[in-house]
């Protein structure tokens, strides 16, 4: 070997180390020793007082050294991180909390309204909100709870959006994810599908299948909407897959021989996540939004079965005289969707590794 | 000699872009036996990485296309293995580390879990457990100190070296044959340059692994190679033992390669750089393709029409491809005396 090149790009010698002999001896004590003195910052000319130890327990001792230093690290992990990320969006996690209690509202529907959502009394029609007969919201022009009403049509409301944000982000998901992973063709092919379905008179082809398909079933117009919500997540996902696929840790794993679905499973969608959670977050907003007019138009949600937007519908013509009827309902609806939109913020924030914690 | 791990015969890859075929390698042959290192040197686009990926079935669809030749791997030729066998045989028989260890470990998963997970794809029935401790011990094998602990860290949480040491436990995680190094040691600063070339040494003092060596760093050659195969153009234009290369060059292109390189053992005059620029790999130069620069062509007919072939220029493997091969030696005297690095005995350099 000649040792006439040695040095001109590389030192493989560390001035003040003891020239190394090779022993062939299986063990790498050595380079470990050399570690530790790196790991442990203390440069190389200390480093063979601290590494003056019995073969074993080297991490005992390197440990000892880090804590005599205090070079103790805090480990983090990713999950740590991104709560940690989140945490410090105030406004998301204000919107999260308030999701929160809608969402338990909903949930718990059964027990907290304190009238059935249909139960006619005429009697106490149109009635303002007051505490009187725990009529928090007020009634309607028959008499209804419009609190029950309330968490009903909320209840309705989110079941829709779940379906849609669901349903959609996985058709979005597979389609986006075989696009961007393969290429090519089969990606021109599925993107000028998602064109097509892009190009479709949205509002039109939703009244159609409503009307037919729908049955004004809170399922049914769930998956109605999400086959029209699903072309934003799949151009999103693919853009993704398309960068994430040429990363070196894709090719590296591809050269250790994993197969197309663990890369696409396990190296990809992992990475993928971020956006695609945060694309999630905004559709559940939009899709709370069209399940709303739908309903208003009188194609989504049949009565007496209450949906925000149905509420608003019944409530319209009687605004002047009843403003409650509109007014909750919309509010809910805005304080929904704002706190989605702000729940996806901080999520997209926490999720993307390049910002950094403060 | 043993039979070789590697061995490539008139390999050939082109790749179709907007402005026609680039014959990134055409016509390669070389072998690599147990145990030993062979480094492949060349200047950007000689086709040294094309050639290993090519030979890894990991070249770019649909762009890249292997034209001919054989790959040999450990007797049987994997080019003609399907996709679901060449699977098996990726990270198996054959394993690779990339250029880059800041991007080539996926981030979102603990590398102690990236290396199991290069264990478990071989090693279906290898309980979690089991392969935690391999991976352990692999770690500690390549140099990370603390293995238990650098276990659940993430890519994040470790420096460039460690990276690339955890890169290397990857690489010989299931004992491959052959392990491929493509750069190395590029996106390293130079003392940790110093410490994975110490892993590289180790691993092979260790295992009974063919490595094959790519960079264009000739320190990293004298230190690791025990052969070299010098490329230009696609092809390769020298190769012999690393005392044969670094002291008697019998390609013009080797000795400017030589020539260009500064060096600390040696009271050098002036470095001698390479005159041009790499050849366009769509629109190669006729004949020889290194003729347009070569300081000894001299506008000759035989370098500008005739394709060299390798040369045995001794009994011993040293080959060259250039039709003059027996004017490099005097050559040689001419370059010594105008850089001043030591020449005896129709040898450069002093040791």
């Amino acid at each position: 070997m000649p040792s006439s090149i040695r040095g001109s790009a590389l030192t493989s010698r560390i001035p003040g180390e003891p020239d190394q002999t090779r022993t062939g001896e299986p063990e790498f004590t050595r380079t470990q020793d050399e570690a530790i003195a790196w790991n442990s910052t203390m440069g190389p000319k200390t480093a063979p007082a601290a590494v003056e130890m019995p073969d074993s327990g080297d991490s005992q001792r390197l440990k000892d050294i880090m804590d005599r230093e205090g070079l103790e690290v805090q480990h983090l992990t990713q999950w740590q991180l991104i709560r940690r990320k989140f945490l410090q969006h105030k406004l998301a996690v204000i919107s999260l909390v308030v999701l929160v209690i809608i969402v338990l509202a909903a949930v718990f529907a059964d027990v907290l309204a304190p009238y059935a959502f249909d139960e006619i009394d005429l009697p106490n029609r149109s009635r303002a909100p007051t505490l009187e007969g725990s009529h928090f919201f007020g009634t309607d022009k028959l008499g209804r709870d419009y609190f029950s009403r309330i968490l009903y049509g909320l209840r309705t409301s989110l079941w829709v959006a779940l379906i849609v944000s669901v349903v959609s982000t996985i058709i979005g998901t597979v389609v986006g994810g075989i696009a961007g992973y393969r290429g090519g063709r089969i990606d021109n092919f599925l993107m000028r599908v998602v064109d097509l379905f892009l190009v479709l008179p949205f509002l039109a082809i939703l009244l159609i299948l409503s009307a037919f398909v729908g049955q004004g079933s809170p399922t049914r117009v769930g998956f109605i909407l999400a086959i029209l919500f699903w072309t934003g997540l799949a151009r999103i996902v693919r853009g993704v897959f398309l960068s994430l696929r040429e990363k070196e840790f894709v090719e590296a794993a591809r050269a250790a021989g994993a197969s197309d679905s663990r890369i696409i499973f396990r190296h990809i969608l992992p990475n993928a996540m971020g956006p695609i959670i945060v694309a999630m977050t905004l559709v559940v907003a939009s899709a709370i939004l069209v399940e709303a007019a739908l309903s208003f138009l009188g194609f989504g949600i049949q009565p007496p079965n209450p949906a925000l937007g149905k509420l608003i519908a019944d409530g319209q013509d009687s605004l002047v005289t009843a403003w409650w009827l509109v007014t909750i309902p919309g509010i809910f609806i805005v304080v929904i969707s704002l706190a989605v939109n702000f729940v996806g913020d901080g999520m997209r924030d926490a999720l993307d590794p390049t910002q950094v914690v403060k | 000699m043993a039979e070789p791990v590697l061995r490539v015969v008139d390999f050939k890859v082109s790749f179709n872009t907007v402005d026609g075929v680039v014959r990134a390698v055409d016509g390669v042959s070389y072998e690599v036996y147990p145990r030993e290192t062979l480094g492949v040197v060349g200047e950007s686009g000689s086709g040294k990485s094309v050639t290993v990926l090519g030979v890894m079935g990991l070249l770019p669809k649909p762009a890249g296309k292997i034209d001919g030749g054989e790959v040999w791997l450990e007797g049987e030729n994997i080019l003609n293995l399907s996709d679901k066998a060449m699977q098996d045989v990726r990270g198996n028989k054959m394993a690779m580390v990339f250029q880059d260890p800041m991007t080539s470990l996926n981030p979102v998963f603990t590398v102690g879990d990236q290396i199991a997970e290069a264990l478990q794809i071989h090693n279906k029935k290898m309980s979690n457990a089991d392969a935690k401790a391999r991976t352990i011990e692999l770690l500690g094998a390549v140099g990370v100190a603390q293995p238990e602990t650098r276990f659940d860290q993430y890519p994040h949480e470790y420096s460039g070296g460690m990276r690339q040491r955890a890169m290397i436990a990857m690489a010989i995680a299931n004992d491959p044959p052959l392990i491929i190094a493509d750069e190395p040691t590029t996106a390293l600063d130079v003392t940790i340059q110093a410490q994975v070339v110490e892993v590289f040494k180790e691993i092979q003092n260790r295992t009974s692994s063919g490595l094959v060596l790519i960079t264009h760093d000739l320190g990293l050659i004298a230190e690791l190679a025990d052969r070299v195969v010098v490329m230009y153009g696609g092809k390769v234009v020298e190769t012999g033992t690393v005392d044969q290369i670094f002291h008697e060059p019998r390609h013009p292109y080797t000795l400017g390669l030589i020539m260009s390189l500064p060096r600390m053992d040696q009271q050098m005059k002036r470095l001698r750089p390479i005159p041009g620029q790499p050849p366009s790999l769509i629109n190669l130069p006729s004949g020889c393709s290194f003729h347009p620069r070569c300081s000894m062509s001299g506008g000759r007919a035989m370098c500008r029409d005739e394709v060299p072939t390798l040369y045995p220029v001794s009994d011993d493997g040293h080959a060259s491809a250039c039709w003059y091969h027996t004017e490099v030696a005097h050559e040689l005297e001419i370059e010594a005396a105008l850089t001043g690095i030591e020449y005896s005995d129709g040898k450069l350099g002093g040791a």
